[in-house]
């Protein structure tokens, strides 16, 4: 191929690029995302869980473990507590929601009920604040569903294919989401309850690198309300989530501090309580119950009632832990 | 340059670029393990498949990113035309020159990025600024600059797969490329 010709084939393609990048939305051009996804993942997946076994055993994680755990003054012991109490406060805000709503018009409930966990393939390739998850339009999952994993939420589906799908975190930039500040608060009887800090609505925006801001508070509402580092903040977004997620911790706060160009606005940096990028396996609520995998077993006629027992949902991609023998 | 030789690095970059992203992340600086191998198809290969195969890692990378679909592409094309602009001028195989040539693409893919950032929420009449910390943009240059070198050696041991023609070869180099410029 002559110079010349070649400049009239590359100099088309580069425009085009051009005009793809600057001048037509994101939302026309992110069919072709999800499409290939699965090619990478025969050798993306294996090295992905080789780096994090490796990470976890070097403890380059540790901070993340600490953050956990400074997160309620608890334990080791106690994540599951701390999962509870994202339960707790995700229920809170739903009641207030629910009252609202007719019954049967939008979910409610404990949110593993309505969603399916998919595999972690990847996050961004160019230092972006997504991942790409293991899940197809096959599954169920479609552009706008809500994102979440035991520490709370993570994102929105942001594209879909037929071999893979992209999850765009609460942390990316542009990303902008209304909250609610709370705490809990502990009872004379010992309980805990999560009590809503009143202030205006705060809006979260993601500031990147995992981190995310609120910039819309003033100085004395936070000196009035008394808000501090390790209060969490969770979703409180009703007309762009679900009512299923609202309620979801999105993190917590870990720094206060007065706006630079605006001296009587905070700025409040928070950040969710795992690192997004680094997680294994998410949980895409697609709103219906999952179903148990068929379970083909070769039984007598008379056994297979009792052999096909219905499975705990596993992660697309993984076997299930135990295989269902036929009875004797 | 063997086209076969260039998808197999591809994929393998793409891979290891999906397993490792996140766990390299340095405070706000992230390598992209993608552009020293565009670097070395464009400082290695004749004009035509080096700007090609910067291009298509550019566009093989946009699939798995938030940023508009083409702005790696555009990018890197930018990149290889830099790149091969520079064969003739530089020490193919020495670690300074995939340094520094790797920190240059670097910053020039930065500042498209930072370009794209400011101008897209103004063209699309967006209010939500999509600003990301431009010094976390440049700290990510310089840390993929810095592991440029040891991802390029570890591709130039493996140049005789690509089968890139000597530049002072009968057939290869800018004797066969040389533009028909009138």
């Amino acid at each position: 191929m002559s110079y010349r010709s070649f400049n009239h084939l590359f100099l088309p393609l580069m425009v085009l690029s051009a005009i793809s990048a600057f001048f037509i939305p994101v939302e026309y051009t992110s069919f072709c995302r999800g499409r290939v996804d699965g090619i990478f993942s025969p050798i993306a997946s294996p090295l992905r869980r080789l780096v994090e076994m490796t990470s976890t055993r070097l403890g380059f994680n540790k901070q993340d473990s600490e953050l956990l755990r400074d997160s309620g003054n608890l334990t080791d012991a106690n994540r599951e507590i701390d999962h509870l109490r994202v339960t707790v406060a995700s229920l809170t805000v739903q009641i207030e929601e629910l009252r609202r709503l007719n019954a049967g018009r939008d979910l409610g409930g404990e949110l593993r009920n309505f969603s399916r966990p998919f595999k972690v393939l990847s996050s961004d390739l160019a230092g972006r604040d997504s991942l790409n998850i293991h899940a197809t339009s096959g599954d169920g999952v479609a552009v706008g569903m809500p994102v979440v994993c035991q520490q709370g939420l993570v994102g929105k589906i942001s594209a879909v294919g037929n071999l893979g799908a992209q999850v765009r975190l609460i942390t990316d930039v542009g990303s902008r989401i209304s909250g609610q500040f709370g705490k809990f608060i502990l009872q004379p009887d010992g309980s805990a309850v999560f009590a809503p800090i009143a202030t205006s609505e705060p809006l979260v925006e993601g500031r990147g690198h995992g981190l995310m801001v609120i910039t819309n508070i003033t100085m004395k509402e936070v000196d009035d309300s008394k808000l501090a580092a390790g209060d969490w903040i969770v979703l409180n977004d009703r007309d762009m989530w679900p009512a299923t997620v609202n309620g979801q911790r999105l993190g917590q706060i870990v720094n206060i501090q007065k706006l630079a160009k605006s001296p009587l606005h905070s700025e409040i940096l928070l950040k969710p309580l795992v690192n997004l990028d680094t997680l294994r396996e998410v949980m895409v609520v697609t709103g219906q119950q999952p179903t148990a995998p068929a379970v083909a077993v070769k039984a007598p006629v008379d056994q297979r009632k009792t052999a096909a027992k219905p499975q705990a949902p596993t992660a697309k991609g993984e076997r299930p832990r135990q295989a269902v023998k036929p009875a004797g | 340059m063997r086209w076969i030789s260039y998808f197999i690095l591809a994929y393998l970059i793409i891979a290891v670029q999906m397993a490792l992203a996140g766990y390299l992340r340095w405070g706000q600086a992230s390598p992209n393990l993608v552009l020293p191998a565009a670097v070395f198809i464009a400082i290695n290969a004749r004009r035509e498949k080096a700007l090609l195969g910067a291009f298509g890692l550019g566009l093989l990378q946009d699939l798995f990113t938030q940023h508009p679909l083409g702005l790696y592409a555009f990018s890197y094309g930018m990149v290889g035309l830099f790149v091969v602009g520079t064969q003739p001028a530089v020490y193919r195989d020495h670690p300074l020159t995939h340094f520094f040539i790797t920190l240059f693409a670097s910053v020039l893919v930065a500042l498209v990025v930072c370009f794209n950032n400011w101008a897209y929420p103004i063209l699309h009449s967006s209010n939500v600024q999509s600003h990301q910390p431009i010094l976390g943009i440049f700290a990510s240059a310089l840390y993929t600059a810095a592991l440029a070198p040891l991802l390029m050696g570890l591709f130039g041991r493996m140049k005789t797969l690509f089968g890139f023609r000597n530049r002072h070869s009968p057939m290869g180099g800018r004797q066969s490329i040389s533009p028909t410029r009138d």
